[in-house]
């Protein structure tokens, strides 16, 4: 197993140093997002997303299958975060490690549980077919803030997707190739996006979308995820250093403005991407 | 969809009776095992749950010895027949895992770990009953059993979970409740006032939040001074027995 | 060759002391030995003394039957859940009852996470056969419609605290849940299975049976209940099961051999044992009919 390369002292006591004061090594203020890249792949539903250095990619793809049977109308979502040791060299391959786990469930709360997709719509025949809508995110690169990059890149991913239309005629299915009609995107009730908060000293000092370095020397994080429309669909602030009630309440309206603006990308970005075709 | 539940019923009344801002029934005993090092039992409602707490002792595995403070592991089970339906959740469930991560980084930064080096802490909790309100009855009956074994701790952890129906902050919130309405967990340390846990799965307006916080802030202090009745009528106890 | 001066000589009768915890680490053996030798145990028991039993009946709401017992500090919680599934194609009129014994790190330091040890697989398969052979539950009363549905009953036994004897504590409790058990009438229809809202049906129990289990030291002495330190001390054990009428139902014995004036002295007291334990029960049952 290997273990993780950590900064020198001297290079986490220059970086604390610097956050107490204002000041990150990158130049950014401490409420500012890195430069966030978006770009679709040559197929429907292919996303790579840069935040920095940090970069993820997302995959979507559809196939038809029996629906569960406690919900025989509605169709799946399934979401896979597995972490492979390009992005991770400390991690084994195989053994979800305690930071997979944590990174696949807020993704999962904020994917599935927010009911982003509509999954009503993914019914063809009840009880029998229904749509499994399966969206593989890969974590090429990390230089921290792992999971705002990758629900950006399963949000935008999801958007870009188009699965290939269907008639229904009775209880005969026929599934027409892209070449014989448009394929149809999915329908999106609401855009979930990650912001991932980084504190410092017993939780005076906030910073938001931590690099590497900086989630190394954090003593607590947080995570909330929202939408354009002022709703929070997930929290997370698994332990790590207490935090006083105004701090979770002042992170709350900085991510709702950082979620704005994330959204305004992605579409900006889907926009240009459709105005390519 | 789901029929339209009348959770709150015409007179304010919730499905089990209570108000908008009580708290369940909540039952709590400490030292209710004899070979755990420190032991709590937790009845919050209808979910019921066993802590057992052994530690410090030597540690397992070389790979889990910290040199400079001691290791904490958090493991929870829950008994098949804890649920209406009965399912045997694997230990990797991912759900129970989240929820073991997360109870064990609450207690991080709150255990006094550095007196410790190079040992472990091991906090085994049981869910034998399930109504709901997992997360705060772990944190609840971790931090009794904490207590119970003579481990340090700089304050109390108390977990309360609060949501809101119809546009109101409600408390606490049992098994119909959580599955239908947004629902947010927060663990509070009470001398200070500072929150060490939050989290919330499902859709919550931002004008809602900070009341829908506070209650459950609330929730917590009224939990704190349950905890801490038990704990001292615990040792009252025992310091009757020693003395004879 | 000199004279030998007293210096020379070790004394062998020097005793060298200990106090009674440090004894009690280095040599277990020889420390219970000295408590037999005075016809007592380390705990204050005599010989035939059985720690003092509990049942809580009904103590798990969501279960469709359950029960709680305490052997001294041995706890063990029983919940029975049943569900609707197809039966076995060779049995078709019969149900299953299913018993799982769960000794996890919570009951004792000596158990470890990870897979069911060997010490708990053997418990379930025992409890297994203990069921089957002593026909306990006439399985049929279990189907639903012959072929096509029946009820399995699932007995999760979970111990949580572990102080020796856990076997006879888990008899008890899968007996006194079984009682305890409340089903709702099925009916079969058109492939499906109907239940009623309502829980009404009790089980049936043909025999209901209970154990004794002893532990023998040195050959010779038989200690009733025996409990943690005795149990990973004493590497011989018999376990007697009885019924109502008396009758032996199964016996387990391990170690070394015993003699047959020794295995008659275990049958007789867990027949005394199986008049305690009902007169126990007795008093569960009337304390939650005074609930109800």
């Amino acid at each position: 197993m290997v273990k993780e390369f950590e900064s020198s002292i001297n290079e986490k006591d220059f970086i604390l140093q610097g956050i107490k004061e204002g000041l990150r090594l990158d130049n950014r203020d401490i409420y500012d997002f890195r430069q966030l890249g978006i770009t679709f792949g040559p197929d429907y539903g292919r996303s790579e997303v840069t935040l920095g250095n940090t970069r993820v990619l997302a995959k979507v793809s559809c196939e038809v299958m029996r629906p569960y049977q406690d919900r025989p109308a509605e169709g799946m979502i399934t979401l896979s975060t597995e972490m492979s040791p390009m992005a991770f060299p400390s991690v084994e391959p195989g053994r979800p490690s305690e930071e997979e786990i944590l990174v696949s469930r807020i993704l999962e709360k904020a994917i599935k549980r927010s009911r982003a997709i509509d999954t009503e719509g993914l019914c063809i025949v009840a009880n029998e077919k229904v749509w499994s809508i399966r969206v593989d995110i890969h974590f090429l690169d990390h230089d921290g803030n792992i999971i705002d990059a990758a629900c950006i890149a399963a949000i935008s991913a999801l958007a870009h997707f188009r699965r290939p239309d269907i008639t229904v005629i009775g209880e005969e299915v026929t599934i027409h190739s892209i070449e014989q009609r448009n394929p149809v995107p999915l329908s999106i009730h609401h855009m979930p996006i990650c912001v991932t908060f980084a504190f410092f000293e017993n939780g005076e000092y906030v910073v938001v979308d931590p690099t590497l370095q900086e989630e190394q020397i954090r003593q607590g994080d947080m995570t909330m995820t929202l939408n354009i429309h002022k709703e929070i669909c997930a929290l997370s602030k698994a332990g790590g250093t207490p935090l006083k009630m105004e701090t979770i309440i002042n992170c709350s309206q900085i991510a709702t403005t950082k979620a704005k603006w994330i959204t305004e990308q992605i579409q900006a970005a889907l926009d240009a991407e459709k105005s390519k075709k | 969809m789901s029929s339209r539940l009348e959770l709150i019923g015409p007179q304010g009344l919730r499905t089990d009776g209570r108000r908008f801002n009580e708290l369940r029934n909540m039952n709590c005993k400490p030292s209710v095992l004899s070979q755990a090092d420190g032991s709590a039992y937790i009845e919050q409602g209808n979910t019921k749950c066993l802590a057992a707490v052994y530690g410090p002792r030597e540690a397992r595995t070389k790979a889990q010895v910290l040199h400079n403070r001691a290791n904490i592991n958090v493991e929870i089970s829950l008994a098949p027949f804890s649920m209406e339906e009965r399912k045997k959740r694997s230990k990797s469930d991912k759900r129970i895992l989240e929820i073991a991560s997360a109870v064990k980084q609450t207690f991080e930064p709150i255990i006094m770990t550095e007196l410790y080096a190079r040992s472990q802490i091991d906090i085994y909790l049981q869910i034998l009953q399930f109504d709901g309100g997992t997360v705060q009855i772990c944190i609840n009956a971790a931090t009794l059993a904490i207590i119970d074994a003579g481990i340090p701790m700089k304050d109390y952890v108390c977990a309360c979970s609060a949501g809101c129906i119809d546009d109101e902050p409600v408390l606490d919130l049992n098994h119909l409740e959580e599955s239908n309405t947004p629902e947010l967990t927060v663990a509070l340390l009470p001398k200070n006032d500072k929150i060490t846990l939050l989290q919330m799965e499902s859709r919550l307006h931002i004008d809602k939040f900070q009341q829908v916080m506070e209650m459950a802030a609330k929730g917590c202090k009224e939990i704190h001074t349950v905890l801490d009745k038990a704990v001292r009528e615990n040792i009252k106890d025992l310091l009757k027995k020693s003395s004879i | 060759m000199g004279n030998v001066t007293n210096e020379n000589i070790i004394n062998l009768n020097t005793a060298i002391t200990f106090e009674a915890e440090t004894f009690r680490r280095i040599q277990p053996e020889e420390y219970l030995r000295r408590y037999i030798q005075q016809h007592v145990r380390p705990d204050g028991r005599s010989f035939n003394h059985f720690r003092k039993t509990t049942v809580n009946l009904s103590c798990i709401t969501t279960a469709d039957g359950s029960s709680m017992v305490r052997i001294g500090n041995t706890t063990v919680i029983c919940g029975i859940k049943a569900e609707v599934s197809e039966p076995n194609v060779n049995f078709p009129k019969e149900g299953y009852l299913v018993p799982n014994v769960d000794l996890s790190p919570i009951c004792s330091p000596r158990f470890k996470p990870g897979p069911p040890s060997e010490q708990a697989q053997v418990l379930s398969e025992n409890l297994n056969k203990l069921l089957k052979n002593s026909k306990v539950i006439d399985l049929e009363t279990l189907c639903i419609e012959e072929g096509k549905a029946a009820w399995v009953l699932f007995a999760d036994l979970v111990c949580v605290n572990y102080d020796g004897n856990v076997f006879d504590a888990c008899v008890i409790a899968l007996m006194s849940a079984l009682m305890n058990v409340r089903l709702p009438e099925a009916v079969y229809e058109d492939g499906i299975v109907k239940a009623t809202e309502e829980k009404t049906i009790i089980l049936g129990l043909i025999r209901i049976t209970y154990s004794a289990s002893f532990a023998m030291f040195d050959g010779q002495h038989l200690l009733v209940d025996p409990n943690e330190m005795e149990e990973s001390i004493t590497k011989d054990g018999i376990t007697v099961v009885v019924d109502e009428t008396g009758k032996l139902c199964n016996i387990w014995k391990t170690g070394s051999s015993c003699s047959s004036e020794q295995l008659k002295t275990c049958i007789s007291k867990a027949r005394d044992r199986y008049a305690d334990i009902t007169s126990i029960i007795e008093i569960a049952k009337q304390a939650i009919k005074k609930i109800e």
